[in-house]
């Protein structure tokens, strides 16, 4: 990005305005500005941090990811390129991060293979502990319903804020399939608690 | 997903109410302090390396000319990044320097 787009970004950020992220990279990327990276963490690390937390089911390993998310980003900022919304790049380098978490402390020994699925089904499994207080029951109730694939691709359509397309390049699908497995889930879930389609 | 749908509404209700109860650790303070640790090695690195480089150039017996000139190169890199302590460093070695000729004149 052009750095007189960073200097106004940071000029808008300094007067009080509200910048959007995609000024607040460009400050960062031509002038380095750390304070405008904080702004950035400050907007992001909820979501990122509940993305983490519902993927792991762990307060401590969710904090930890979601630190390293936020210093790869910086490190990796120049890697952006403004195609998809930022808190989007962020949500893919967590959910990266949280499979090399897995692939590093894996919970059980025989671990066959690292897909989608098997992530999914050994964070619920073995990385499970009483210490995710802050998890609704209501939530984890209607998670329930679908299958541990099913429920990744939930949690990062609804708590990444990835759209299906996001979530199909991410995990080298077609979209249409990732949709349709979306869908699938709502369905499932709708057919659990009997709730009926509103017109 | 369709809008009206009420599963779709129930979902995103359901994680919007999760997401905003949530007991936030404070990540971006420190992920900040982290940062800066990051950058202070880093430059203790450079400066250091910066010394070990003005240390051979002087056993090589190079004109002041050639060290000024290397200098140049190192501070115009240095000043790029957060590099307060590798200036420092790189002063105190000039200053190392300046002693050690003074000692020796």
């Amino acid at each position: 990005m052009a750095p007189d787009v960073g200097a106004e970004a940071l000029k808008d950020f300094q007067a009080g305005a509200t910048p959007g992220d995609e000024s607040l990279v460009a400050a960062v990327l031509a002038l380095g500005d750390g304070a405008a990276f904080a702004v950035l963490m400050r907007r992001h690390q909820r979501q990122i941090y509940h993305l983490l937390l519902r993927l792991c089911r762990n307060h401590a390993a969710a904090e930890d990811l979601c630190q390293e998310t936020f210093l790869r980003a910086w490190s990796k900022l120049e890697h952006y390129e403004g195609r998809g919304s930022f808190a989007g790049w962020l949500s893919r380098i967590a959910y990266n991060l949280f499979l090399q978490h897995l692939r590093r402390w894996p919970p059980e020994k025989a671990m066959e293979s690292l897909d989608v699925s098997a992530a999914s089904s050994q964070a619920a499994g073995a990385l499970t502990t009483p210490d995710h207080g802050d998890l609704l029951p209501e939530l984890d109730r209607l998670l329930g319903a679908v299958s541990d694939e099913e429920r990744t691709l939930l949690v990062l359509s609804y708590a990444g804020g990835l759209s299906a397309t996001e979530i199909a390049a991410m995990l080298d699908r077609a979209p249409g399939t990732v949709k349709s497995q979306i869908h699938r889930a709502i369905e499932k879930i709708r057919e659990k608690f009997a709730i009926e389609v509103g017109v | 997903m369709k809008h009206d749908d009420p599963v779709d509404d129930l979902l995103q209700r359901a994680f919007a109410t999760e997401r905003a109860a949530l007991d936030m650790p404070d990540v971006a303070g420190t992920v900040l302090q982290r940062m800066r640790r990051r950058a202070r090695l880093r430059a203790l690195v450079l400066g250091s390396v910066g010394l070990i480089c003005v240390a051979v150039l002087e056993m090589s017996n190079l004109s002041l000319g050639s060290i000024l000139t290397f200098w140049g190169r190192e501070l115009t890199v240095l000043l790029h990044g957060d590099a307060i302590l590798s200036v420092t460093l790189v002063l105190l070695g000039l200053a190392a320097i300046v002693a050690t000729d003074a000692e020796f004149a």
